[in-house]
């Protein structure tokens, strides 16, 4: 029995682990599904790869071929180790060796990325006779030393970059490419999905810039994109490239036996919510892991995570194997961290170390700061949800060794989607429901680019800027030319300014200003990032916790007229949750229909936000810990969003089973007389955590809530809802545990806590790209109740269009979440944490979904 | 319907750029009622051209624009053959007036300021692009006034001028008619002679330094210009643009006359005429890395005879040694290296050092210079990081002397 076989055993049988396994999907071993090597392949690059061990091909690197050689562009969508690249290295490679002319761009997300993909592709060509002068590839970015680049410019057939050197050092200097361009029959596209959001809207220009030079010489390549499984491969393949895409999916890549376990740690306390900590049973499950000596990758969320686990295991022993598994020193390292910022000399070593089977255990961050060179793994634990499907299945995707069983493990931390997959496997084993969204039209976006664009070549009369019509790009034009960058002559538009405008662009952020984020390294200050002036005041205000590249950054102070936030780094055990006073206004309706129970529309809208101040939170049980004081003048953005405004007749029904917004409460009379005997009765102790009072009395806490003693009537049982029975006494910290200074959480506001936190698994983005707003009398809405979902960025990325179209089965989703949730009254992974007088509005809002979806 | 215009400034974006001068209306002060210059007809259109002749006795300061003075010097130093003998009446001299110092495709070289000389006369051309529709037309009268022309003279139009020209042609899709040309940048050879003495070695600072020209109240700084293009295309009012044209027009007179200069001080660099003692040591330089010796030698004495700072006459002692090294006239290499030891030039301690041991096998006296080095190297004061370097090599140099006087 292979030793994953015997593992697999000891958890089943083992209860304390097997009661958190939820989910436990297997699939069947797969054998490979090949076609033999196509006779119209070049000769040399048919040897070259048998010298390599391939003499045939998957169906999808065979189908990826054919499309190719038909002139297509295509898009390719396998699973991790599919042998994706070689479905653009082959018609490339055999492009470049039957036109000695031709020359083909590879675009990567990462430097690192293009660097460990030159190495591959060197050495596959390595075995092509004359390789070195005949197929001169090179990688070209901002680490490419200055006596390299002319060469580069002037002699590689094959240059690997990235968007944003394409964006400021390629483009605008398109003369010294001139052959390339003119030369130019491929471009790759590699990890499209990675294009998506703010980044993927301006990646979208760049590409049409790109494009647009190309035709300037003459060329119009062929593109050929890879990417992970998302829900709307070729919309987004054929949104970047503005021509049509063929999709290739037929996955003929050879799997072991895998086990995908969602492991769910177990609930300590179930009124109020609270579960183990996910770190601590990861480091349990890789101490299994090394036992059975399985080697294997542990990804955390943050390098925060990574180092603690990485303690926590080192300072675990097991009996089974010898303590110098866990020394450094003279001894090679067993147990390795791997992140960004790591030398190329230090990834090699842990690469090889990898490779030869010394190192047993890599805990790292995010996936794709790997590069890919790392090898596969026996077994890939994950450490909470990584955000996306598509980012669970490329880490998930490291376990699996040719036709070897493999096992994956997500171990679920409190956040609400953690528990909403736990839940709901089907997400992630069945359809993908992420959709890729970028809007390569948002105004700033677009603006930005045809700046950069005019810069390149001027604009000629009734010229078109990809699918932007003639007649628009001359509004912009006119608008570039009244601001003084353009001067207009016959109809054409010259670049008349002393500026260099690409570099005033970051592809990441998409405001008319941005405030910069600077950390002292050293005493010297260093830019760290730099934020959207519409987001700073709550993503930056003093006293924020601000992640950066998996780093704790604490914020010092925020300058708003210098647009500079001064940050330190440091790591916290808590993050922080702006609360802001929001009001949202219409500026134009673009869709609007009646669903049950409502009306849906989306459009333009005004959203000022106030920062009235911040709570802290406990990193992954999200226990709150304090609030923090700040104030900030109001900001103003301006934005697309997706709202739903309840029926008069659903507020109506509502308000008769009195599930319509909370009284404030009273405990009523005899509650001091109670409150006291529940803390005798308990010993002045805390019952969760043991904490005699001290000088001070403890709290005594609702264990049903109060108001759901509330009849339809409006009437109060004080006598049941005060009976000792359900009275609690808690310290003030555990207190705190269980609810929070807020107002009484109503259905309403249930509803927007839960579509705020289940709309990102569909949108593919951050709970904090999405603002989310409820209003019992909202000026959306001539004053009805509304929910509103919006963009966070300014004039809007696509988010609200596409939930507006899934909103039949977004309320579906947001039902099915509410109703199954253990908690009895509303907690973090549903509808949110419970109010202060323990109203937590489950029921409430649990009755408007019901309303929602008949 | 809010216009493009509102909605992005309801966005953020900066609306409206301050201080445009308005645009063009019938205006008074055109380009040729302001300058003295005429359209010019090309292949590829019509541009605007300002002409001037200069006479052979015409001088920027003391410098006339041409001395018959052969080339030799230059080419040498250029290390570009071309350049010997070759005829004065071949070379271009060219500066151009931009709209950006970034570069790329969006930087256009508004004014471009060419000249050569045609019999007695030095012909300057200054071609204009009254809008950037007439670019092409003014590149092809460029392409024209180079086509008798075989090098090129420029002050940084290696790094600036030439690329930004030839990027001009390219987004045309025309071959320049700049590559592969003979190039002469003097601002190379301008830091190679000057940078000791002259802290600042712009054109206008080396005008009046070297040439000892002074512009009139006509000229504008640089970073003005690019601004000026823009406004004049905005307003149509053309008289701010006459002191670009006499900014531009200084320039290309001035690379004659640096170069006239220069290829004369090079011919005869033991003339009176050189009085900074730095220059005699540029010089002296120059021509040692060119391998003319003798030459070098002559410099180099001439220059530890004048008045020299005390770092200057150390360095000038070493380098003089280091020729007699070569030429194998140790003799005078010792003296001079004592010389320089006696300021306690460390590299001098050395090489004295290396000739006792190699040359005279005087361990002795070989460990006596060494010893001395490290004397001076272990006084307080002198950089640690220096004295770690000196320390290794001294010390290893000591050990094997001493072992050679022992075994």
């Amino acid at each position: 029995m292979s030793n994953l076989s015997a593992l697999l055993r000891s958890w089943r049988s083992e209860p304390t682990i097997a009661g958190n396994i939820d989910v436990w999907n297997s699939a069947p071993p797969r054998p490979a599904d090949l076609i033999p090597l196509p006779d119209d392949l070049h000769p040399q690059l048919a040897d070259a790869l048998k010298a390599r061990g391939i003499d045939s091909l998957y169906t999808h690197q065979y189908s990826a071929w054919q499309q190719a050689q038909q002139g297509k562009s295509i898009v390719v969508v396998t699973g991790t180790a599919s042998g994706k690249t070689l479905c653009y290295n082959l018609p490339v490679l055999h492009r470049l060796l039957q036109n000695p002319q031709a020359r083909a761009l590879y675009l990567f997300p990462t430097r690192a990325l293009a660097q460990d993909q030159r190495s591959a592709l060197s050495e596959l060509i390595e075995h092509i006779p004359g390789s070195i002068t005949r197929l001169p590839l090179a990688v070209y970015d901002g680490d490419t030393p200055a006596s390299a680049r002319p060469s580069i410019r002037n002699k590689a057939r094959l240059v690997m970059s990235n968007p944003d050197m394409l964006h400021t050092g390629i483009l605008p200097h398109h003369t010294n490419w001139a052959d390339f361009f003119y030369n130019l029959q491929f471009v790759i596209i590699d990890e499209m999905h990675a294009y998506r959001g703010v980044f993927g809207s301006h990646v979208a220009n760049v590409i049409r810039r790109m494009q647009r030079i190309a035709r300037h010489y003459g060329a119009a390549p062929q593109f050929i994109l890879t990417s992970a499984t998302i829900a709307n491969p070729t919309e987004l393949a054929e949104k970047l490239i503005e021509s049509p895409v063929v999709l290739v999916d037929n996955d003929g890549a050879a799997y072991g036996e895998r086990h995908f376990l969602i492991y769910n740690p177990p609930v300590v306390n179930k009124e109020l919510g609270l579960r183990r900590s996910a770190l601590q049973e990861s480091v349990r499950l890789a101490d299994d892991l090394l036992a059975y000596k399985i080697q294997s990758i542990i990804f955390g969320r943050s390098r925060r995570t990574v180092e603690l686990i990485l303690t926590y295991i080192r300072q675990s022993l097991h009996s089974d194997f010898d303590a110098s598994m866990l020394t450094e020193g003279e001894d090679p390292v067993r147990i390795r961290g791997y992140r960004s910022g790591y030398l190329p000399a230090q990834r090699r070593e842990i690469e090889h170390g990898l490779r030869q089977g010394d190192v047993r255990l890599v805990v790292a961050t995010n996936a794709l700061e790997l590069g890919i060179d790392i090898g596969q793994m026996g077994a890939a634990l994950l450490v909470g949800y990584p955000g996306t499907i598509a980012g669970t299945w490329q880490q998930a995707g490291r376990a699996g060794r040719g036709d070897e069983a493999s096992l994956a493990v997500l171990i679920a931390t409190a956040d609400p989607l953690d528990q909403f997959l736990a839940r709901h496997s089907e997400y992630l084993f069945g359809r993908p429901p992420e959709n890729a969204l970028i809007n390569p039209d948002n105004l700033l976006i677009l603006l930005d680019h045809l700046r950069c664009a005019a810069f390149e070549l001027p604009f000629r009369p009734q010229e078109n800027f990809g699918n932007v019509e003639a007649a628009r790009v001359s509004e912009f034009l006119d608008f570039l030319r009244e601001n003084g960058v353009l001067h207009q002559s016959n109809g054409q538009y010259f670049w008349m300014a002393d500026q260099y405008p690409s570099q005033g662009v970051s592809l990441r952020s998409a405001s008319a200003e941005s405030v910069l984020l600077q950390s002292l390294s050293d005493d010297v200050p260093v830019t760290i990032g730099e934020v959207d002036q519409a987001s700073a005041h709550w993503m930056v205000h003093p006293g924020a916790v601000y992640i950066h590249e998996a780093q704790t950054y604490l914020v010092d102070s925020l300058d708003l007229e210098q647009n500079l936030a001064q940050l330190q780094r440091l790591e916290t055990d808590y993050y922080t949750e702006p609360r802001l006073e929001t009001t949202v206004e219409l500026v134009e309706t673009s869709a609007e229909t009646q669903v049950p129970g409502a009306r849906k529309a989306h459009g333009d809208i005004r959203v000022t936000a106030q920062l009235t101040g911040f709570r802290k939170l406990r990193w992954y049980t999200h226990e709150f810990l304090g609030f923090g004081e700040v104030s900030l003048p109001p900001t103003e953005l301006l934005t697309t969003g997706y709202w739903l405004t309840l029926d008069e007749s659903t507020v109506e029904r509502l308000r008769e089973s009195g599930l319509w917004q909370g009284d404030p409460n009273e405990y009523g009379p005899g509650w001091g007389k109670q409150r006291d005997l529940a803390r005798a009765r308990d010993g002045y102790r805390c019952q969760v955590c043991s904490l005699p009072e001290q000088g001070r009395a403890h709290d005594v806490h609702h264990k049903t809530p109060f108001r759901s003693f509330r009849d339809e009537a409006g009437q109060v049982d004080y006598h049941s809802a005060n009976r000792l029975e359900n009275l609690i006494t808690l310290c003030p910290s555990c207190h705190r545990r269980a609810e929070t200074a807020v107002r009484v959480r109503s259905g309403l506001a249930g509803l927007a806590f839960t579509l705020g936190h289940l709309a990102p698994l569909f949108l593919m983005c951050d709970t904090r790209d999405l603002g989310v707003h409820s209003d019992p009398q909202s000026p959306l809405a001539n004053g009805q109740p509304t929910v509103v979902l919006f963009d966070q960025v300014p004039a809007g990325i696509g988010f609200s269009q596409r939930l507006f179209e899934l909103h039949d089965e977004l309320m579906r989703r947001a039902c099915e979440l509410v109703a199954t949730c253990d908690c009895s009254d509303g907690c973090p992974s549903c509808v949110g944490p419970g109010g202060e007088n323990g109203a937590g509005g489950k029921k409430e809002t649990l009755a408007i979904l019901k309303a929602l979806i008949s | 319907m809010p216009s493009l215009s509102d909605r992005l400034k309801s966005l953020g974006v900066h609306v409206g750029a301050q201080d445009l001068p308005p645009p063009q209306s019938a205006n008074l002060y055109t380009i040729d009622r302001v300058l003295d210059g005429h359209p010019a007809s090309t292949s590829q259109g019509e541009t605007y051209v300002v002409e001037a002749r200069y006479s052979n006795d015409y001088a920027q300061g003391i410098a006339p624009l041409w001395v018959d003075q052969p080339l030799d010097a230059i080419a040498a130093w250029a290390h570009d053959e071309r350049l010997r003998g070759l005829d004065p009446q071949s070379l271009a001299f060219l500066d151009t007036e931009t709209t950006g110092l970034s570069g790329g495709t969006g930087t256009y070289a508004f004014l471009i300021g060419v000249g050569r000389f045609e019999g007695s006369e030095f012909h300057l051309e200054q071609l204009f692009m009254r809008d950037p529709i007439e670019e092409p037309a003014q590149l092809a009268a460029l392409e024209e006034f180079l086509a008798p022309c075989s090098a090129l003279v420029t002050f940084n139009g290696k790094a600036f001028d030439v690329p930004i020209l030839t990027t001009r042609y390219m987004t045309h899709g025309w071959r320049s008619p700049l590559a592969d040309q003979v190039h002469v940048d003097l601002l190379h050879l301008a830091r190679r002679l000057w940078r000791d003495r002259l802290p600042s070695r712009t054109l206008p600072n080396i005008e009046y330094q070297i040439l000892g020209a002074l512009r009139t109240q006509d000229d504008v700084p640089g970073w003005m210009i690019p601004q000026m293009y823009f406004d004049y295309l905005r307003s149509g009012d053309a008289r701010p643009l006459k002191s670009v044209f006499y900014h531009n027009a200084m320039d290309v007179l001035s690379l004659a006359a640096l170069l006239s200069h220069t290829a004369a001080l090079l011919a005869d660099p033991m003339s009176d005429r050189v009085e900074h003692a730095e220059d005699i040591l540029a010089m002296a330089k120059l021509f040692e890395e060119q391998e003319q010796y003798d030459l070098a030698i002559q410099l180099y004495l001439r220059g530890l005879d004048s008045d020299l700072s005390e770092e200057a006459m150390i360095n000038a002692l070493h380098r003089l040694a280091l020729i007699h090294k070569r030429l194998d006239d140790l003799a005078s290499a010792v003296k001079l290296w004592e010389e320089a030891a006696r300021r306690q030039h460390l590299h001098a301690h050395v090489e004295l050092a290396k000739y006792y041991e190699h040359r005279l096998q005087d361990y002795d006296a070989a460990i006596y210079w060494a010893e001395t080095a490290l004397s001076i190297i272990e006084q307080p004061g002198f950089p640690p990081y220096e004295k770690h370097q000196w320390q290794a090599e001294l010390k290893h140099r000591l050990e094997r002397l001493h072992r050679k006087l022992n075994g």
